[in-house]
């Protein structure tokens, strides 16, 4: 009780409250812009975070997190441009709405839902998180094994094209985070007697090139020059929803709650998967189902709930076993890490404190979210006009000052540059590069629990069959891949459906 | 260039790094302690994977050329991206000789070239005033020590 007080201190002081609203301005932002991703967004703040106290800075992160996700449904609604992927469900509905006039009420509806569903996944996390951290304490190396790799089975729900490509994505992953010294004893593998290789490749430096670089190139091909204006963006009429919208929004945001928290919490299902079930439910739900895709309160809701719900999902295995939900939740354990913190179950043990502060952030993040939205969505709406001829010069930058910021070192700059061709090698390939960042991310505890498991048990290998946790693990990890290869491509093929029908009636 | 011919190129490269990465682990030390697995265990599982994979890369990339065309008509090189990554290593050539500042301001200007910028006065006034405030902004604000080059 006294970890939850101190959070919850911590997450109420002036310095945290300010990060979180900037956090929360940051997101919007970069929501909005499409062809920048929210994990973007973070990898360019990061090195703004370095020099905070890890409480303020992971306020500004979630923050980011959070809004970057309704920020994504304003391109969405209002250009027909989903900022993010997770806001591909909302345009179907929201973009015919704000085409007829009804910008305001859109964007009104998008930003509500987008708090009831984001309040609800704060529930299940301050819920959830604490009792599944409890019970985490109980694994042992052989279960820590098989709850990374079941962490690792989310490469199959990004490998739909390829399962191959995907892997190979992943095991390249593997090699490089053997660079550096082993985990158990020490020695130094694949160094060649280089000093700045004996702690490793950076998970962050290689980040930012395998993320960043691409996209750059990717605006230099889509043109620079952007500032969009239509009849959408042009003119609103009132944000707040109605009473009566409001009502229609209930529903829609139940199912979009719950359902895209659950999804969170399963690696790889993710926002776009949460926005399109969610969608697809309140239609069958819907009185007037024939109203989807012509502007239907109801279709922008339940998916702007859902994919909000997908943050504070994603957060409870990242928090409690530090397993990451999806990219944005990897990125945040490397942001976690350079602050010295460790996400997984001991976080709660010995970082209580924090732990809840994280929690209570993700509470105001929400509460900014809906203020700022609400508030400032003219000023915001904005900077879809701003010219990416400065924006995307001014990310190299910061792309190069976050890798050096890291350890004041030019390797690391260099490293950036190498994953950077790395990362436009693999877009050249049509080869995920997800995988190949989880890999960064599961890899060193992959090795050192299976190690560890092989050690304890003399290297007999059913001990991971023969404790419960573990085989419980690796049942959920073969339901993943499953569900990845059998049910993932089916719901691919419906969004694909839903997106063409778009299209059609655009 | 053809996918299927991608994937080709890409497993041969592949093949090659881990026959390579295979090779560096024979050379790390086994088993230190008896029945524990030992700093190569981990790598020899992954360079085994790798060539696996690889293998069965080539094996898709080859059934996959039958029938396709190897280089399809109206493919042109990515100038513009080259230069990109081609500015970018000479950022990181060059900042720890002349600073930060000295080559960030080109950097972003050329930058802007890339990305269609072509009035002049506009060009200079951001290439200077955007690398100055983040130069100050994580200097100053953040403590943040850029390079500031050997010859300053």
């Amino acid at each position: 009780m006294e970890d939850v007080a101190l959070g919850f201190a911590q997450a109420v002081q002036a310095s945290s409250l300010i990060a979180t609203a900037i956090g929360v301005v940051l997101g919007l932002v970069v929501g909005m812009i499409p062809g920048l991703t929210i994990s973007t967004g973070i990898i360019i703040v990061l090195p703004l975070t370095f020099t905070l106290a890890p409480n303020v800075s992971i306020a500004l992160l979630l923050g980011l997190y959070v809004a970057g996700m309704t920020g994504g449904s304003f391109s969405a609604i209002l250009l027909n441009i989903p900022g993010t992927p997770s806001a591909c469900a909302t345009a179907l509905d929201g973009h015919p709405m704000a085409a007829r006039g009804e910008s305001g009420r859109a964007l009104g509806i998008a930003i509500v839902a987008s708090f009831l569903g984001g309040l609800f996944s704060f529930f299940c996390l301050y819920l959830v998180a604490p009792s599944l951290a409890d019970l985490a304490l109980e694994f042992r190396a052989a279960d820590l094994f098989s709850l990374v790799f079941f962490g690792l089975t989310i490469i199959c729900s990004f490998a739909a094209k390829s399962l191959i490509k995907g892997l190979i994505s992943a095991v390249f992953g593997l090699s490089i985070v053997t660079v550096g010294q082993d985990p158990i004893m020490g020695t130094a593998r694949f160094t060649f007697g280089d000093v700045n290789l004996l702690s490793g490749i950076h998970f962050l430096t290689a980040l930012i090139g395998l993320f960043a670089i691409p996209q750059l190139i990717e605006n230099l091909r889509n043109g620079g020059i952007a500032g969009s204006e239509n009849k959408a963006t042009s003119k609103f009429d009132n944000v707040f929803p109605s009473l009566a919208d409001i009502k229609r929004m209930l529903i829609p945001a139940s199912i979009g709650g719950p359902l895209g928290s659950f999804l969170g919490i399963l690696p790889g299902a993710g926002g776009p998967i949460a926005a399109f079930i969610s969608y697809d439910y309140a239609r069958k739900v819907s009185k007037n189902p024939g109203d989807f895709g012509k502007g239907a309160v109801e279709g922008i809701a339940a998916p702007e709930a859902a994919n909000n719900a997908v943050t504070g999902g994603a957060l409870i295995p990242m928090m409690t076993l530090g397993i990451p939900g999806d990219p944005v939740t990897a990125i945040l354990i490397g942001a976690l890490l350079v602050h010295g913190l460790a996400p997984g179950p001991l976080l709660f043990l010995e970082r209580g404190d924090f732990a809840y502060g994280l929690i209570f952030s993700f509470f105001w993040a929400n509460i900014f979210n809906l203020i700022v939205a609400l508030a400032g969505i003219r000023a915001l709406v904005k900077v879809l006009k701003a010219p990416r001829v400065l924006l995307m010069p001014t990310i190299a930058l910061l792309c190069v000052i976050g890798s050096y910021a890291l350890r004041n070192s030019f390797f690391d700059i260099y490293v950036m540059v190498l994953f950077g061709f790395l990362g436009l090698a693999m877009k050249w390939l049509d080869m995920p590069v997800v995988p190949l960042l989880l890999a960064l991310v599961l890899g060193p505890q992959l090795e050192e629990h299976l190690r560890i498991a092989l050690a304890e048990s003399r290297g007999d290998v059913s001990v991971f069959f023969t404790s419960p946790y573990s085989l419980f693990f690796l049942c959920l990890a073969a339901f993943s891949v499953i569900w990845s290869l059998i049910l993932g491509p089916r719901m691919e093929r419906a969004k694909q459906r839903a997106l063409k029908n778009m299209d059609e009636k655009s | 260039m053809s996918m299927p011919l991608r994937n080709i190129v890409a497993a041969i490269v592949l093949l090659a790094f881990g026959v390579g990465y295979g090779f560096l682990t024979l050379g790390l030390p086994d088993r230190l302690i008896p029945n524990v697995p030992g700093p190569s265990f981990f790598p020899s599982l992954i360079s085994v994977a790798l060539i696996v994979l690889s293998l069965a890369l080539l094996v898709q990339g080859i059934r996959g050329l039958q029938g396709e065309p190897v280089f399809p008509d109206g493919v042109t090189i990515p100038w513009r991206s080259m230069c990109l990554m081609g500015l970018l290593v000479a950022l990181a050539a060059l900042l720890p000789i002349v600073g930060f500042l000295a080559v960030s301001i080109p950097f972003f200007a050329a930058l802007m070239v890339l990305y269609g910028v072509r009035k002049p006065v506009y060009l200079a006034i951001s290439a200077v005033i955007i690398p100055v405030v983040l130069f100050y902004l994580f200097s100053r604000g953040f403590n943040i020590l850029l390079p500031r080059g050997i010859l300053m």
